[in-house]
C-alpha cells in the first residue's frame, strides 16, 4: 500500500492540527467571523481591518467554547491588532523559521471558523523577496509571495509550514490574493502594542504633491532630476511649520535621501525616526536650501 | 524504500498508483446534449452515481475507463440532493470503496478524477479545507475541479471515496458526502411531500403571521397530485397555525396517511389534503 502517500496526508493534517491549538475564531471580525493566533500566553494576534472600531470581542478557542477578549493595541499600517484574552489555557504558537523557508516550501494558511473548528488550504511559497512597504506605511522584514487560495475568514489566523510551525499571519490582499506577515514582523508590532497601545510613525505634518521641475531649476541641480516633492498641505504646529516650512517649498531630499514620490519619505520616517532631527533640502524661490526639521510622531486616528 | 530516493519520488509514484485505481471506478457520463460528466462505480453489478445535474437526459451513456460503452437506465433522480443513480448491464465492474466523510481531518490529502473540457480521467489535488460534521451533507476541499468534474470521486490517500463532486465554490471543490449518497441509496426514511418552500411574513385579520410558500413542485409528488399550487401560502397545517418549517416537516413524518392544510391562494383560505404515497418514491435498493 502507499505509505509515503499516507503519511504524508496524515502530516499535513497533523500540522493543521498542532497549529490548530493556537488558532482562535475571532467571531465579529469581517462579515462571518474570522481567525486568531495566539501569540503568547494570554495574548492574541488578528488582522486590524476586520474589527476596526471595536474594542471587545468574542473569540472561539480551541478546546470549544468562547471566551471575551479586548482589544489592546492596532497598528492598521501592518493590519495587526493585539488581543489579550481572559481564557489562558489556550496554548501560544510554536514558531517556524521563516529564514529557512525557500521557494517551493509547501505551507498552509490555517483558520477557524466560529465554534465550526478548523479550516485549512495550502500552497507553496512562489517567492521570496526583501522588505517591503504597505501602502499604509508599514515596513514588513520580508516579502512572501504564495501559491494559495485563501479559504473564507482565514484573516489573522497562521501561515504554518509542514510542521505546524507558525512563519507569519495571514491577511487579505489585493485580487483575493493572502499578504503574509512574517513573524519576526509581528514581534515587533506586538511589542510595540503591548507598550504603548500602537505603533508610533515619523510624521513630518505636510501634504505632498510630486511636481515636474522647470528645466531652468533642474539645471541648478547637482543631479539634473526634473521632480520635487511641492508642500500643499501643512499641519497646524506641525513638525514642518514648526521647522519654517510653506506651502510652495519643494522637498528635494531628506537626509541625503533623494524625494521624487511620497514613498520615499514614508520610508524615512519610521518608528524610530520620532524626535530625530532630519536635514531638509528644499527649493524655495527658485533656490536650493536646507531646513533643519525635528520629527514629530504622526497624530493617531481615533 | 532506498534511503538515497529522495520522499518526493516515492510520493509521486505513490499518488500515480492511487491515480490509476482511482480512474478505474471512474466514468464518463453523456446525455443528449454536449456536456459531459463524470461518475462513479458505486457496486460492482453496474450501480453508477452522479450528480442529478449531470443526468438530465432522457437517455444516458456510461463510458468506463476501459472504453467500453453502455446504455444507462435512470435508476434514480433527486434534484434537491443533486444526486442520480445510474445502471449499467456489466459485472464484475471494479467498484469504489467508501469512506464516511465525518472522518476526515482538515488538511488531509484528498484527490479528485473527472472529464472537464478535453481531458478524460483528470486527475487533481487538494486538502480537505474544513472536516464535515456527521450531519453534513458536503465536504468542502481546497482542490482545483472543473464543470466536467461533477458526479466524479472525491477519494482520500488511499483512494477511498468521501464525496461526489458537485459544485465550485469560491475556488474551493465542494462534494456531497458519502453518506448523503448512502443514505440517497437506501431511500432516505424520511417522507416527503416533494415541495420547495420558502418562508414568508403575512398579515391575516390585521395581525401578523408566518407562512411557507410553495415556490418549486416535483411533478408526480405527493403535494403536486393533491393539488398544492406554486405560490400557494401554507398557514395551517393539521387545523394548527404554522409557526416553523419544522412544524410542517414534523407533521408530515407523524401522521398517518394524509395532513391537512390551509392555504392562502388568491387571498382565499383553501383546505387541501395531502395524502403521503410512500411508493411515489422510488427506492433502488
Amino acid at each position: 500500500m502507499a505509505n509515503t502517500l499516507i503519511d504524508f496526508s496524515n502530516s499535513l493534517a497533523d500540522a493543521v492540527e498542532r497549529a490548530g491549538q493556537s488558532v482562535i475564531g475571532v467571531l465579529e471580525g469581517g462579515q462571518r467571523g474570522v481567525s486568531g493566533t495566539l501569540w503568547r500566553a494570554g495574548v492574541a494576534v488578528t488582522a486590524e481591518h476586520t474589527i476596526r472600531g471595536r474594542q471587545e470581542v468574542t473569540v472561539a478557542l480551541p478546546a470549544g467554547g468562547t471566551a471575551a477578549a479586548s482589544v489592546v493595541g492596532r497598528d492598521p499600517s501592518t493590519d495587526i491588532a493585539v488581543l489579550k484574552l481572559a481564557a489562558n489555557d489556550v496554548a501560544p504558537a510554536q514558531f517556524g523559521d521563516a529564514a529557512q523557508l525557500r521557494v517551493g516550501h509547501l505551507v498552509l494558511a490555517v483558520g477557524r471558523r466560529g465554534e465550526e473548528g478548523l479550516s485549512t488550504s495550502y500552497g507553496v511559497i512562489s517567492a521570496i523577496g526583501g522588505p517591503w512597504r504597505t501602502w499604509q506605511g508599514g515596513r514588513v522584514d520580508r516579502y512572501l509571495r504564495l501559491d494559495l487560495l485563501p479559504y473564507p475568514g482565514f484573516s489573522g489566523g497562521p501561515l504554518v509550514d509542514v510542521q505546524g510551525h507558525v512563519l507569519g499571519i495571514n491577511t487579505s490582499g489585493p485580487r483575493r490574493s493572502v499578504l503574509t506577515i512574517p513573524r519576526s514582523t509581528v514581534d515587533q508590532v506586538v511589542k510595540q502594542l503591548l507598550e504603548k497601545g500602537h505603533v508610533a510613525r515619523g510624521y513630518l505634518g505636510a501634504g505632498l504633491q510630486p511636481v515636474q521641475l522647470p528645466a531652468a531649476v533642474q539645471q541648478t541641480l547637482a543631479d539634473k532630476r526634473d521632480v520635487g516633492l511641492l508642500i500643499i498641505t501643512v499641519a497646524p504646529d506641525g513638525p514642518a511649520e514648526r521647522a519654517g516650512l510653506l506651502i510652495g517649498d519643494v522637498l528635494l531630499a531628506i537626509d541625503g535621501n533623494v524625494l521624487t514620490d511620497p514613498a520615499h519619505l514614508q520610508a524615512t520616517l519610521d518608528p524610530d525616526s520620532v524626535g530625530k532631527t532630519a536635514s531638509v533640502q528644499i527649493l524655495r524661490g527658485g533656490k536650493p536650501t536646507d531646513v533643519n526639521v525635528i520629527i514629530g510622531e504622526r497624530p493617531r486616528r481615533e | 524504500m532506498n534511503p538515497f530516493e529522495p520522499v518526493s519520488i516515492s510520493l509521486g509514484g505513490e499518488l500515480a498508483a492511487v491515480a490509476e485505481r482511482l480512474r478505474h471506478c471512474t466514468v464518463e457520463v453523456r446525455g443528449a446534449g454536449p456536456g459531459r460528466g463524470s461518475g462513479v462505480i458505486w457496486r460492482s453489478d453496474g450501480l453508477i452515481v452522479t450528480n442529478a445535474h449531470v443526468a438530465t437526459s432522457a437517455r444516458h451513456t456510461v463510458e468506463l475507463a476501459d472504453g467500453r460503452i453502455f446504455e444507462a437506465e435512470l435508476l434514480r433522480r433527486d434534484s434537491r440532493c443533486d444526486l442520480a443513480a445510474l445502471q449499467i448491464a456489466a459485472s464484475a465492474l471494479p467498484s469504489a470503496e467508501s469512506r464516511n466523510a465525518s472522518s476526515l481531518r482538515t488538511g488531509e490529502l484528498v484527490l479528485a478524477v473527472g472529464n472537464p473540457a478535453e481531458a478524460t480521467g483528470a486527475f487533481t489535488v487538494g486538502v480537505v479545507s474544513a472536516r464535515p460534521k456527521p450531519t453534513d451533507v458536503l465536504v468542502r476541499a481546497d482542490i482545483r475541479l472543473a464543470p466536467g468534474n461533477s458526479g466524479g470521486p472525491l477519494a482520500d490517500a488511499h483512494g477511498r471515496v468521501v464525496g461526489i463532486n458537485s459544485m465550485v465554490v469560491g475556488g474551493f471543490g465542494v462534494a456531497l458526502t458519502s453518506s448523503a449518497v448512502e443514505r440517497f441509496f437506501c431511500g432516505d426514511k424520511k417522507r416527503s411531500i416533494v415541495v420547495t418552500l420558502r418562508r414568508v411574513r403575512l398579515r391575516i385579520g390585521g395581525l401578523p403571521a408566518f407562512g411557507l410558500m410553495v415556490v418549486e413542485l416535483e411533478a408526480g409528488g405527493a403535494a403536486h397530485l393533491s393539488g398544492v399550487l406554486v405560490g400557494d401560502i401554507i398557514v395551517r397545517v393539521n387545523g394548527k397555525s404554522l409557526n416553523s418549517p419544522e412544524q410542517l416537516s414534523d407533521a408530515i413524518q407523524a401522521a398517518a396517511h394524509a395532513v391537512s392544510l390551509e392555504v392562502l391562494r388568491e387571498g382565499r383560505r383553501e383546505a387541501l389534503e395531502v395524502a403521503l404515497a410512500w411508493e411515489s418514491i422510488a427506492e433502488v435498493a
